[in-house]
């Protein structure tokens, strides 16, 4: 079992619904990614999101990472719940490292993503079952690696 | 447990220009760089000396988003 502390992250000031809260406690961590046999990443803050059918990451992380274009990708139309306006994002296959397990995925990349990453269910969740435990101070994430047979 | 406070982290990121990336320190007890990019903020890093940040990126505003 890995247990990982939440983040905090800003919310806007005053919070118009909670004026009293300038953060809330999200469910971030750090990860590295690895693209064919290029040396890993730094490590990334991601949000963990059961929301996400696919894994997402910026695509500003692309050329450090060996892929010469992000647009050289398998390209998809992405919408967010709100009917804004679909954004391209490009899926490369790689490998992503929670802190000592690594899976590989295709991963979606977005030169519209405001967050460096998200974790979603298709790699990630497939990988671990994850629990938020809100009732700890401060929030932390629990991954439990599911062992294939 | 996170080694930098949350008041800490909160104006780190809050003091971080838009659309910007933000490394914080191994240990994530401090602000070692920003960038416009990605690999400009992990330069920037290793020019001050730290080889192993944290990263992540500043969203252009603090609205809340659902992902």
């Amino acid at each position: 079992m890995i247990r990982l502390p939440c983040k905090v992250w800003p919310t806007p000031v005053p919070h118009p619904a909670f004026p009293n809260e300038t953060f809330h406690w999200a469910p971030i961590i750090n990860v590295r990614l690895i693209y064919k046999h290029a040396p890993p990443s730094k490590s990334i803050e991601c949000w963990v999101d059961s929301g996400s059918h696919v894994c997402l990451f910026h695509g500003s992380l692309c050329h450090s990472l060996g892929i010469k274009r992000v647009e050289d990708g398998i390209k998809e139309e992405f919408g967010g719940i709100f009917g804004d306006y679909k954004r391209p994002v490009y899926f490369h296959k790689l490998k992503i490292i929670v802190v000592s397990e690594q899976f590989e995925t295709m991963a979606g990349f977005s030169w519209d993503l405001t967050a460096a990453g998200i974790l979603g269910r298709r790699g990630f969740f497939q990988n671990f079952i994850t629990r938020i435990d809100s009732s700890q101070n401060p929030p932390c994430i629990e991954l439990e690696k599911i062992v294939s047979h | 447990m996170p080694v930098m406070s949350p008041e800490s982290r909160i104006k780190a990121l809050r003091e971080a220009g838009s659309g910007t990336w933000l490394a914080f320190s191994e240990d994530e007890s401090r602000v070692v760089a920003t960038g416009a990019t990605y690999d400009e903020v992990v330069q920037a890093a290793e020019n001050a000396g730290e080889n192993e940040p944290v990263i992540t990126r500043v969203p252009n505003d603090w609205t809340p988003r659902v992902f």
